[in-house]
């Protein structure tokens, strides 16, 4: 191990949070190496001082019972709505923010959809979703995108469950929490926004916990738009402890669906209960790019490009959607990350959010797979190369100089 | 899901039992992430109102209650910056000078100190966050990890960058 190396270990050495085998490696370094050895002596007082100083009791609340009092007094009056839905209205709006002049139509269903579920009117027809005959899960498929694996804990999707031993390449699902019940009693954790394409297929699981058994459940949709041609049914549904219950949606997006935002309810009935409702949502995109499409590539520019100043450069273009895939790659040459970085569209000089600064610190090689349609065609492929190094970023349209290592990107999954 | 707890199953007095224990902890993790004493205070009401919201959803079994809190602080501190949009406005920082009383086994200095919280109030809230997480709570990477809901290994390399930059930063204000 050199200095280098050394150097870039030894925070993690003093947190205790390193291998047998590297602690050994740095500790044979820092033996024969007076200025590795003074490098951690000043980092290890800098960390203690910095320890000192957050420890610091000038820090500390001013708070008395005022707090508590109120923090009772909004227990005891209960939340007004039904469902928790701030995460959701917070993505609908974030929708806004990112297109002003194409989203006419959206803004129109998002509005109504949005007026609808503040008031809290879920109603409607509720359509009763056919109960699983299935008392286990599904196979696991490579080909699923929402694919489900068996954890300790019950099943969960693949892309938040990371296998040891396995390259951690699927996108990560997200999910947002409501509840619903006397007093907000039942919590629920499902996902309330998928994006997808027309002829594609999403799980939604949603796992219900309850301060008490749950006997029964029916499940139900209410307020799905006429036009939508979104079927939905539950696959499966298991139940683990027994306040625990988690069926899975499948929702099939027929090929002829409008692009556009879907915006439903889903119903759920406990216990011979009434239906109580929680937001979802569906982002249909245009279809979804072919094999084919997605491994093109168009020589462009290469060197030094910054590519996000070359898009703010070039005003004729409308891109739009932008998919971003991230792999890390280690130094072999294997994936050892590969990220989901969402949907984003861009309009001419609007400035594009492209990349987490963090998230490149973090690597060794870069390559986020950027497929960006202007308008429907023609499709181009991105590459974009991070030499940390040589201290470069070094950002290119086109093939890198070793197009070998990336040779998995034709399978990524979306 | 292991067996709820006392404050888990309803009782009041038990989840008092539960802010007592932990309301200075949230106060401070919230007032380091976003500097601003008024927003922590805030942030601490929000995080035990969504406590006893989703108290039927911690499971002591996966973790400790600490790193649940702290996941929901951390939320709720993004949350909160986001919805007054102080974002990144590092100037509106206001952490208190360090009192003169201070134990002799204590290494900082005044000046010390002030310089550290400058440089943590010009860190981005990400590496605030992180910051505050592994040197106020002492909290392991997997823990961190768990709340940040980030890969183990992008909390070991974010956390050595934010150190580096971090004491970069200190010795700067030294020049």
């Amino acid at each position: 191990m050199n200095c280098q190396d050394t150097k870039e270990l030894l925070n993690s050495y003093l947190d205790n949070e390193l291998t047998t085998n590297e602690i050994k490696e740095i500790q044979e370094h820092l033996e024969k190496c007076p200025a590795c050895s003074q490098e951690l002596e000043q980092l290890s007082r800098f960390k203690t001082k910095f320890r000192q100083t957050l420890a610091s009791s000038a820090l500390t609340s001013r708070s008395n019972n005022t707090s508590w009092n109120r923090i009772l007094a909004r227990i005891q009056e209960g939340e007004p709505e039904r469902a928790n839905l701030g995460y959701f209205k917070e993505r609908i709006f974030s929708l806004f923010s990112l297109n002003i002049v194409k989203l006419a139509t959206v803004f129109a269903i998002v509005i109504a959809a949005a007026v609808t579920i503040m008031m809290s009117l879920p109603r409607g027809t509720v359509i009763a979703i056919p109960e699983s005959s299935l008392t286990e899960p599904p196979a696991v498929t490579q080909e699923a995108v929402d694919d489900l694996i068996p954890t300790p804990g019950g099943y969960a999707y693949r892309g938040n469950v990371h296998q040891v031993g396995e390259p951690d390449v699927w996108p990560g699902v997200d999910t947002t929490e409501a509840t619903i019940g006397d007093d907000d009693s039942i919590d629920i954790r499902y996902r309330d926004w998928i994006t997808t394409g027309t002829g594609e297929t999403r799980n939604n699981m949603i796992v219900i916990t309850a301060p008490f058994t749950i006997d029964k459940l029916k499940l139900g949709v209410a307020n799905m738009p006429g036009n939508a041609d979104i079927s939905v049914e539950e696959i499966c549904r298991w139940s683990r402890p027994i306040n625990v219950i988690a069926p899975v949606l499948a929702f099939s997006i027929g090929e002829n669906v409008k692009p556009g935002l879907y915006i439903f309810d889903i119903g759920i009935a406990i216990n011979g209960n009434d239906y109580e409702f929680i937001p979802c949502a569906i982002e249909v995109l245009p279809a979804l790019l072919t094999e084919q499409e997605k491994t093109k590539v168009v020589e462009i520019a290469l060197g030094d490009q910054n590519v996000s100043e070359w898009l703010q450069g070039n005003t004729d273009y409308i891109i739009e959607p932008v998919n971003w895939y991230a792999i890390v790659w280690d130094n072999e040459g294997k994936a050892s990350t590969w990220w989901y970085l969402g949907y984003e569209k861009i309009e001419n000089n609007e400035k594009p959010d492209f990349i987490d600064s963090d998230f490149l610190d973090s690597c060794v090689y870069y390559y986020p797979g950027v497929t960006i349609a202007l308008g429907k065609e023609p499709i181009y492929q991105m590459q974009t190369a991070i030499d940390l190094e040589a201290g470069k970023v070094v950002m290119a349209w086109g093939p890198l100089p070793n197009p070998g290592q990336f040779k998995n990107l034709a399978g990524h999954p979306r | 899901m292991a067996k709820m707890e006392k404050w888990q199953t309803g009782g009041k007095k038990a989840f008092e039992q539960v802010y007592n224990c932990y309301n200075k902890m949230v106060f401070k993790n919230a007032y380091l992430i976003t500097g601003s004493r008024d927003l922590a205070e805030d942030i601490v009401q929000e995080v035990f109102v969504a406590v006893w919201k989703f108290r039927a959803s911690y499971d002591s079994h996966k973790g400790r209650l600490a790193t649940w809190l702290h996941r929901i602080t951390v939320n709720e501190c993004y949350k909160k910056m986001r919805a007054i949009s102080v974002y990144g406005c590092l100037e509106d920082i206001d952490f208190p000078e360090a009192t003169n009383r201070q134990p002799e086994e204590v290494l900082v200095t005044k000046q010390e100190y002030g310089e550290m919280l400058k440089a943590l109030s010009a860190m981005d809230e990400k590496r605030r966050t992180i910051l505050v997480l592994k040197y106020l709570n002492d909290l392991s990477y997997a823990e961190i990890a768990d709340i940040m809901q980030l890969p183990i290994g992008t909390v070991r390399s974010r956390l050595s960058r934010a150190t580096k930059a971090l004491r970069e930063q200190v010795n700067h204000s030294n020049v």
